[in-house]
């Protein structure tokens, strides 16, 4: 028995364009993610980072390879993995208000029981006395932590983030950066996060996966080795924080140099 | 006690909802009405002036009289048609919000019932009446009949079109939460195009109505297209106008009413575009 709670093997996916052409985004990809374990992938725009996502989560099948989450493979977004895009405007249901939003997480609990998750759940995401605010009167930032407490209320043992916080301001950012950590700690599941901001898949993460440009594959493995709890300010401070983001950095680059020198050739 | 920080420190964050009946809205109301006013107006300065024949154009005040005489006889007429109406909208509505969900989700449907829905659309209602009498008989049966037809089109073309553009991050969210087949039906899908069946109904509604007083005038089937009928024949063009105008009345109860039920049923409608991309 592996203590892993997703496993991702040899995965690769393919889509179809207009013309009926195959177009390959992930060519190769593999990943353990272990109980209670923080891993972000961040790679150059256009690495097929959502689409590898959509795929680890059975939002859409595979091309090639298996995605085995607790110890089964899935074909459908298996219980137990809860969740949150980044178009938070979209993904809670404007005619909800925000405590029915968060209730739409735990339909399998009795009612008493739900109620009390997803107040408990609006509290940890700092949202108690929100319930009955409907999303479209709060903003980004809001929405998105209602959308975090809709994946908590399930308890849920894997958490996927597609760009969870892409669409705020950046001090917003930070505060939702420390609510999911707030989260994290004191829970047990495990954070699969893609994103595009190196710094945040350091501050959060406890490893970082580069991915190549598409198609895919896993070019390189960062281990992060800060201390946790870790704070905004006192962990971006330190010497070792600010070396992990620019080896990550610099790998991303040369995965962006590569994609373009391979545009390049195309070209000529 | 980070987490009441947290709160306190959040409410700045809450957007204004603007308060209901503000300035703006009553300066609306205001200009509606007066539009009305002008209308009144010009209606009694080409009648009064002999500009169109008064034989033809009786004068609001010659109307108002006529409405007020017949008072009886128009509110059992307005009854009539109001049942007529109902039976029609509530056919075309159940009717084509049922079948545009489940057509709108299938593509097979979708693409097997294009050609037909396209031919059927402009028939006229009226052009159907000799059809409808054949099945129906003279009676409002008939006219319910013919107005569910009519009606049934924009409310299921909507439908139809608004399911299918539920947004695939709103789908893909349904899937996470676990809602499958039925549930994702009537929790997500059809909330999510509420605002598209809403305007079918609208446009429904009014056409409806339109449907109604011409198949009851043409086919002499009772209510305020009958009441318009008989005054014709009599020669009474003020009871004739009494009549039209009540209808044009009904037609106005009757769409600003939806309006506002609308508003309250689907407050997010006009705030969609707000947050996030």
């Amino acid at each position: 028995m592996s203590d892993s709670v997703l496993s991702i093997r040899n995965l690769q996916v393919s889509i179809q364009s207009r013309d009926g052409s195959m177009n390959e985004i992930t060519r190769d990809v593999s990943l353990e993610l272990k109980e209670h374990e923080f891993v972000s992938i961040v790679g150059p725009s256009g690495s097929g980072k959502t689409t590898l996502l959509r795929a680890a989560s059975g939002l859409r099948p595979p091309s090639g390879g298996e995605v085995i989450f607790d110890q089964k493979p899935i074909n459908d977004v298996p219980k137990g993995l809860a969740i949150v895009f980044q178009e938070y405007n979209k993904s809670l249901f404007p005619w909800l208000t925000i405590g029915k939003n968060v209730a739409m997480g735990a339909a399998e609990y009795s009612n008493q029981e739900r109620a009390e998750r997803v107040e408990k759940a609006l509290i940890q995401v700092g949202l108690s006395g929100f319930a009955t605010r409907y999303p479209w009167e709060l903003s980004g930032g809001m929405q998105q932590r209602a959308a975090l407490a809709r994946a908590m209320v399930s308890n849920p043992r894997l958490l996927m983030m597609d760009e969870p916080f892409a669409s705020v301001d950046a001090l917003t950012r930070n505060h939702l950066e420390d609510v999911v950590q707030r989260l994290w700690d004191s829970s047990t599941f495990a954070a699969l996060m893609v994103t595009h901001d190196v710094g945040e898949a350091v501050y959060l993460s406890d490893r970082v996966l580069v991915l190549s440009a598409r198609p895919s594959t896993v070019l390189a493995e960062i281990k992060i080795d800060l201390a946790r709890p870790r704070s905004q300010i006192e962990t971006r401070r330190t010497g070792r924080f600010g070396e992990l983001v620019a080896e990550v950095l610099e790998r991303v680059e040369e995965a962006g140099r590569a994609s373009v020198g391979i545009e390049d050739t195309i070209q000529k | 006690m980070s987490q009441v920080q947290l709160a306190v420190g959040l409410s700045g964050e809450v957007n204004e909802i603007t308060q209901r009946r503000s300035k703006p809205q009553r300066r609306r109301v205001a200009r509606q009405i007066g539009g009305v006013v002008v209308a009144i107006a010009i209606w009694e300065a080409l009648s009064s002036t002999g500009a169109v024949n008064k034989e033809a154009l009786p004068t609001p005040g010659a109307t108002l009289a006529a409405i007020s005489a017949n008072v009886g006889s128009l509110s059992s007429a307005l009854a009539s048609t109001l049942e007529a109406w109902a039976l029609g909208m509530l056919a075309a509505g159940v009717g084509g919000i049922v079948l545009g969900t489940l057509v709108g989700r299938s593509k097979t449907a979708d693409a097997a019932t294009e050609t037909i829905v396209r031919m059927m659309r402009p028939l006229p209602s009226l052009a159907l009446i000799p059809i409808a009498i054949l099945i129906a008989g003279l009676g409002i049966k008939m006219t319910s009949g013919l107005v569910s037809f009519a009606a049934f089109w924009p409310v299921f073309i909507n439908t139809r079109v608004g399911v299918r553009q539920v947004d695939n991050k709103v789908l893909e969210t349904a899937k996470v939460l676990g809602l499958r087949g039925f549930k994702l039906l009537y929790r997500v899908v059809m909330p999510a195009s509420s605002p598209m069946i809403a305007s079918g109904l609208q446009v429904a509604i009014s056409l409806a109505l339109v449907v109604t007083v011409s198949v009851e005038l043409v086919g002499g089937t009772g209510g305020l297209g009958q009441f318009i009928l008989l005054a014709q024949q009599g020669n009474e063009p003020s009871t004739m106008f009494a009549g039209i105008i009540v209808g044009g009345i009904l037609g106005w109860a009757l769409s600003i009413g939806f309006a506002r039920l609308v508003d309250r049923l689907i407050p997010w409608r006009t705030q969609r575009t707000e947050g996030g991309r």
